[in-house]
């Protein structure tokens, strides 16, 4: 997926941010409460989860950034 | 049953007769109280039992007395000796789910706020959480 998620980082530059945790060795990720990796977690201006896609799901990562970008 | 001192009818159910007064004795002859009469005119005054005439049949009594009911108590009842509110267990519950109900509501309210320390650049972010394997 890291393809994906490069190319949709650069199309949404500027309006949404990627920020790359590894799930074994960051205690962050432990916040998150996940089930497994990748996970991709949407977080709008104010921090607040906005959508969550669990697995490698390009059409849902679209739309992720998508809805992000609305924010 | 038949009252052997005024030979009226009587319920069975008394221990006395309705009419004279006269104790009844269950099963078997009865024994009279006997009359000492008056001893002081003011408070021993007892007003002579009704006589029926010989063949005349006497009234009936009431329904009350007659089932001993003019016998139940008739004052206040008693109240229960310690009644839920006056106890300090269910006021103690209802505190304790005020606290609880108070306390969900501020940790919904604090998760609600959202984390802002994990954006890049204050911007809206997306969160890769990956593995190296």
């Amino acid at each position: 997926m890291t393809p994906v998620v490069d190319g949709l980082e650069q199309q949404y530059q500027g309006k949404v941010a990627v920020r790359r945790i590894n799930a074994n060795t960051d205690p962050t990720a432990q916040t998150f409460n996940i089930r497994g990796v990748p996970t991709f977690i949407f977080l709008d201006i104010d921090g607040k989860e906005i959508g969550r896609i669990e697995g490698g799901n390009q059409v849902g990562l679209e739309a992720g950034f998508r809805a992000a970008a609305k924010q | 049953m038949k009252c052997p001192d005024c030979s009226a009818e009587t319920s069975d159910m008394l221990a006395t007769c309705e009419w004279c007064g006269a104790r009844l004795v269950q099963g078997g002859p009865s024994q009279a109280i006997p009359y000492a009469g008056p001893t002081d005119p003011q408070t021993q005054y007892r007003q002579p039992a009704y006589q029926p005439a010989p063949g005349e049949i006497p009234p009936p009594p009431s329904d009350a007395s007659y089932h001993g009911y003019s016998q139940r108590p008739t004052g206040p009842q008693p109240k229960p000796k310690n009644p839920w509110y006056a106890t300090p267990v269910p006021y103690a519950i209802a505190i304790v789910a005020v606290l609880a109900i108070i306390a969900s509501v501020v940790v919904l309210h604090k998760e609600a706020k959202g984390n802002t320390a994990l954006l890049v650049n204050n911007l809206p972010t997306m969160i890769d959480l990956y593995t190296d394997t």
